[in-house]
């Protein structure tokens, strides 16, 4: 990889360890897929305001719909399999 | 259907590692390991797919003699967000639990869910720098 892309990787690395997105705790989903969703609402928001870019508006909207089907499936209580152990590290 | 992201030509030979080697890593505080089925790109890093199914975030990898590898969120394109968006879909309502920790839903969303901060991050930096500009 050229050293500017080296850059731009280690970039996209830091902002995703920033928010906390490398590694999503079982328990955090719902919040995650919220938060995601109400970002997504912002955005729809804002490109119906600017009445533009029909193609970003469908697929922002097509987004939401994703997470409200996933969102579904969170709904319940977590599997057995899915606790979370003791942090060791 | 499947998208892939073309293979760097000065990779270092030794990492990656090859389908059949054992790989170690590390989720969530628990140190583990598991026999390498093969290394797929996903919407934001690759995924090491092990033999028993386990799908495990190169990031997560240890023993790794390179940094991970990113992926440009403006690389995907429509038709491979759609399919990603169809696969969780289908994966929701076939009853799987994203909390299912290592499978292929949990670390599909998790993917989804970067790819869409970053998405939207560079969305508005791209509106930031506009509105400087036109000052």
């Amino acid at each position: 990889m050229s050293d500017q892309g080296d850059v731009a990787g280690k970039r996209i690395g830091e902002l995703l360890a920033e928010a906390g997105l490398t590694e999503i705790l079982p328990g955090d989903f719902s919040l995650r897929v919220k938060e995601a969703k109400r970002a997504l609402m912002g955005r729809l928001y804002e490109l119906l305001q600017l009445r533009s870019n029909d193609l970003e508006s469908r697929s922002v909207a097509h987004s939401i719909g994703t997470l409200r089907h996933v969102e579904r499936t969170l709904g319940g209580e977590p599997p057995a399999s899915a606790t979370v152990p003791d942090q060791k590290s | 259907m499947s998208f892939s992201k073309p293979e760097l030509i000065d990779a270092p030979a030794n990492w990656p590692p090859v389908s059949g080697e054992t790989v170690t890593f590390q989720i969530m505080g628990e140190i583990k390991e598991g026999v390498l089925g093969e290394i797929r790109w996903g919407l934001v890093w690759r995924d090491f797919i092990l033999e028993d199914g386990r799908v495990i975030p190169e990031h997560k990898m240890l023993g790794a003699t390179t940094s991970p590898e990113w992926r440009d969120p403006q690389e995907v394109s429509a038709a491979e967000r759609e399919y990603w968006e169809e696969r969780l879909v289908d994966m929701a309502e076939a009853g799987l639990d994203p909390r299912n920790r290592e499978q292929s839903f949990w670390a599909e969303l998790n993917q989804y869910l970067a790819y869409t901060h970053l998405r939207l991050k560079r969305r508005s930096q791209e509106l930031q720098n506009r509105t400087s500009n036109e000052r």
